[in-house]
C-alpha cells in the first residue's frame, strides 16, 4: 500500500533507533553500575579483612600455635567464625606465606568443608599472588585479588597482621564467592534493565502516536485534497481549499498548495480568456481580410479581349492583414482609371479605412473633374472624424486608350514605374498621404504614352518584403525584374515579380501585403509581344 | 527597438535605436502620448533608426499632431533610407526634419 509506506518506515527507523539507544543506555548503565559496585565490594572486603587482622593484635601466632594452641585458639576461631558469619563472607583465613610464595603455613582457615579445612600449623603449597607478598612485607597496606580456582570465583581482600609487637607476623584474607555478587548484581540490575526498555517500548508508542498526529495524518489529508485537486482540474470541478490548523511546515505547505491552486485557476481563466481573444482577433483578422480581398475587382486579366490595353492585378494579403487595396474601372470608353492604395494599420479598421479610401474616390472620379480635386475632396473627407490618425498612401491615374494620354495625381504613394524596354520611376511632385493634413493640396500630373509603354503599380509591400536577416528585397532588384520582363505580358511580369519576391524572402513570413498592377497601353494597333 | 529618453526642461529627447515597424511603433506611440504635461518639445532623435515602415510614419504624425499646439516635434538624425521614405510621402517638408 503505497499510502502506508511512509508511516511503515518511520515506525522501523523508530524501532531501530530505540533500539540502538535502548542497548547503548543499557550497556552504560551496566558498565557504570558494576564499576560502583565492585569498589563498594572491594573496599567492604578490604575492610573485613581489616578487622579480622585486628584481631590477632593482641596475640603472637606463634603463641597460639604452640603454647595456646588447646586453650586460646578456639576462642579465636570462634571469634573468626563469628565475624565471618556476620560479615557473610565466604572464606576466612590467616596464613603466613613462605618467602618463595610456593606455600604457607596455616594458622586459621574458616568456611571450608570439614574433610579439606586446613589444620592449623599446616604447610600448604599454594601459588602466591605477588600483591600477598607485597602486603606481607609491608609495602602494601591492602591487597585486593580476583582468582579463578577449585573453589569457583572469589574475589579476596588482603591485609596485614600485627603482632603485639607491632611487626606484621601473617596475612588476613577474606573472600567473597563472585558467583553470588554477580547474582545480586544481576538482580539489583534486572530491574533498571527492565525499566530502560519499558522506557523505550513507551517512547516508541509516544513517538509513532505523534509523528502519525503531527505527520503522517495531515500527510495523508494533503495527498487526498492534491488527489482532489487533480481529479476536480480533470473534470473541470470546484476544488475546496484545504482548511489549514497548524503553523508547522506542512501547514505552511498546505496554504502554500492553496495559493497554488488558486493561481492555478487564474491562470486557467486568463489562458481561456486569452484563447477567447485571440479568437476574436482571428476571427477579426478573416472578417478584415474578406472585406479587403471581396473589395477588389478581379484583376486577373480582365480585359482580354480589349486590343487597346493589357492588365494584370493582385494583392496577396499578410498573415496580419494590411490595408493594400488596388482598383480600377472606365469611367466612359475611352478612359480607364486604375488606383492603388496602402492604408496605415493592420486589422479590421485598416479594412474599413480601405473600404471608405476607395469607394470615395471611385465616386469622385466618376463625378469628374481633375485628379488633383478628386485628391482634395478624399483627402478632406478623410480628415474628419478620424481619431484612429489612419491614412492612406495613394496613386490615381486614368489612361486614355485612343491618346495615351496618362493623368495622374499621387498622394505619398511609392511612385510607379513606366517604361516599354526600361522602366523608369515616375518621380512625381511629392505630397502627403489621404487623411493627415486637411490643408493638403494634390497635384495634377501627365504623361504621354507611346504604344508598348507599362505602367508598374505597386505598394510597399513589394520592395520592403523581408528576408529572415531582415534585410529588403528593394526598388534596384524590383527593378531588375521589370527590365528582365519588360517585353512580357502583365501576367507574366507580375508572376515573374512574385517569384522574384518568393525567392528573396526564402519562406520568412510575408509581413505586409504585396500589392501589383501592371498596365501596358498598346494603343489602337497593337504590338505584337 | 530602444527607446532613451532625456528630458531638460521642457524639452524631451528620444533616442530611437532599431526599426520604427508596426511592432515598435505602438510602444513608440504609447511613450509619447504618456509625455507629461509640462512637455512643449519633442525631439525624435532617429540617428540610430534603421528602418521606417508605414506603421512609423503613422507614429510620426501622431506625434506631429500631438505636438503642434505646442512647440512641436523635431525629428533628427535621419539616414538617407528614412528620408526618402518622408520625401516620397511629402512628409518631409510637413514635419520639422532637421
Amino acid at each position: 500500500m503505497v499510502n502506508n509506506s511512509i508511516r511503515k518506515k518511520l515506525t522501523a527507523a523508530f524501532l531501530v533507533c530505540i533500539l540502538v539507544f535502548g542497548s547503548l543506555a543499557a550497556y552504560v548503565g551496566y558498565r557504570e553500575k558494576l564499576a560502583s559496585e565492585q569498589k563498594i565490594y572491594r573496599d567492604y572486603l578490604t575492610h573485613c579483612s581489616a578487622l579480622v587482622a585486628s584481631t590477632l593484635n593482641d596475640v603472637s601466632v606463634e603463641e597460639l600455635l604452640v603454647a595456646k594452641r588447646q586453650t586460646l585458639y578456639p576462642k579465636y576461631a570462634t571469634k573468626l567464625e563469628n565475624i565471618r558469619e556476620e560479615m557473610r563472607l565466604k572464606y576466612v583465613y590467616i596464613y603466613i606465606p613462605s618467602e618463595d610464595a610456593k606455600s604457607l603455613v596455616n594458622l586459621f582457615a574458616l568456611g571450608m568443608k570439614e574433610d579439606e579445612a586446613w589444620k592449623p600449623g599446616q604447610t600448604v603449597a599454594a601459588d602466591l599472588n605477588q600483591k600477598v607478598l607485597d602486603v606481607y612485607q609491608g609495602t602494601k597496606k591492602s591487597a585486593i585479588v580476583t582468582t579463578t580456582n577449585q573453589y569457583g570465583y572469589v574475589l579476596t581482600a588482603y591485609c596485614p597482621v600485627y603482632g603485639p609487637d607491632g611487626q606484621i607476623q601473617a596475612i588476613a584474607g577474606t573472600d567473597l564467592a563472585r558467583e553470588n555478587l554477580m547474582k545480586r548484581f544481576i538482580q539489583d540490575t534486572s530491574g533498571s534493565l527492565a525499566l530502560i526498555f519499558a522506557g523505550c517500548a513507551v517512547m516508541l508508542l509516544v513517538l509513532l502516536f505523534l509523528s502519525k498526529r503531527l505527520v503522517i495524518l495531515p500527510l495523508e489529508k494533503l495527498t487526498l485534497y492534491v488527489e482532489n485537486f487533480v481529479k476536480s482540474k480533470k473534470h473541470g470541478g470546484a476544488f475546496a481549499h484545504i482548511k489549514v490548523k497548524s503553523t508547522d511546515e506542512l501547514g505552511r505547505m498546505a496554504e502554500s498548495f492553496n495559493t497554488m491552486s488558486d493561481d492555478m485557476d487564474r491562470y486557467m481563466n486568463q489562458v481561456t480568456e486569452m484563447t477567447i481573444s485571440a479568437e476574436k482577433t482571428n476571427t477579426e483578422l478573416a472578417v478584415a481580410q474578406k472585406i479587403q480581398e471581396r473589395s477588389l475587382p478581379d484583376g486577373h486579366n480582365p480585359y482580354p479581349d480589349d486590343t487597346r490595353l493589357q492588365l494584370f492585378a493582385s494583392m496577396k494579403p499578410a498573415k496580419q492583414v494590411g490595408g493594400d487595396f488596388y482598383d480600377f474601372f472606365w469611367i466612359d470608353d475611352l478612359r480607364l482609371c486604375v488606383v492603388i492604395g496602402d492604408v496605415s494599420g493592420k486589422g479590421i479598421t485598416a479594412a474599413l479605412f480601405m473600404m471608405r479610401a476607395k469607394t470615395l474616390i471611385k465616386e469622385c472620379v466618376l463625378r469628374g473633374g481633375p485628379l488633383s480635386e478628386v485628391l482634395n475632396t478624399a483627402n478632406l473627407d478623410l480628415c474628419e472624424r478620424n481619431e484612429e490618425e489612419m491614412f492612406v498612401t495613394l496613386f490615381l491615374g486614368i489612361l486614355n486608350t485612343e491618346s495615351g494620354q496618362f493623368q495622374y495625381a499621387n498622394a505619398g504613394h511609392n511612385p510607379p514605374y513606366k517604361g516599354s524596354q526600361e522602366f523608369h520611376s515616375m518621380l512625381p511632385e511629392c505630397t502627403c498621404p489621404l487623411g493627415v493634413f486637411d490643408e493638403e493640396e494634390y497635384i495634377d500630373e501627365e504623361r504621354l504614352l507611346t504604344p508598348g509603354d507599362g505602367i508598374f503599380l505597386y505598394t510597399d509591400g513589394v520592395t520592403e518584403a523581408e528576408n529572415r536577416e531582415q534585410e529588403l528585397f528593394g526598388e534596384p532588384a524590383m527593378l531588375t525584374v521589370l527590365n528582365n520582363h519588360s517585353k512580357s505580358d502583365c501576367a507574366s511580369i507580375e508572376a515573374s515579380m512574385r517569384e522574384a519576391i518568393c525567392a528573396f524572402t526564402d519562406g520568412a513570413e510575408q509581413s505586409d501585403d504585396i500589392t501589383i498592377l501592371m498596365l501596358r497601353f498598346q494603343g489602337t494597333h497593337p504590338l505584337i509581344v | 527597438m530602444e527607446i532613451k529618453k532625456v528630458q531638460n526642461g521642457n524639452k524631451m529627447t528620444f533616442s530611437l535605436d532599431g526599426r520604427l515597424d508596426v511592432e515598435s511603433s505602438p510602444i513608440a506611440q504609447q511613450e509619447i502620448a504618456a509625455l507629461p504635461e509640462e512637455i512643449t518639445e519633442l525631439v525624435l532623435d532617429c540617428s540610430k533608426m534603421e528602418y521606417i515602415s508605414s506603421a512609423g510614419l503613422r507614429m510620426l504624425v501622431f506625434a506631429h499632431k500631438q505636438m503642434n499646439p505646442k512647440e512641436g516635434l523635431v525629428i533628427t538624425g535621419i539616414n538617407e533610407n528614412v528620408r526618402d521614405v518622408l520625401r516620397m510621402t511629402g512628409f518631409l517638408k510637413k514635419l520639422h526634419v532637421e
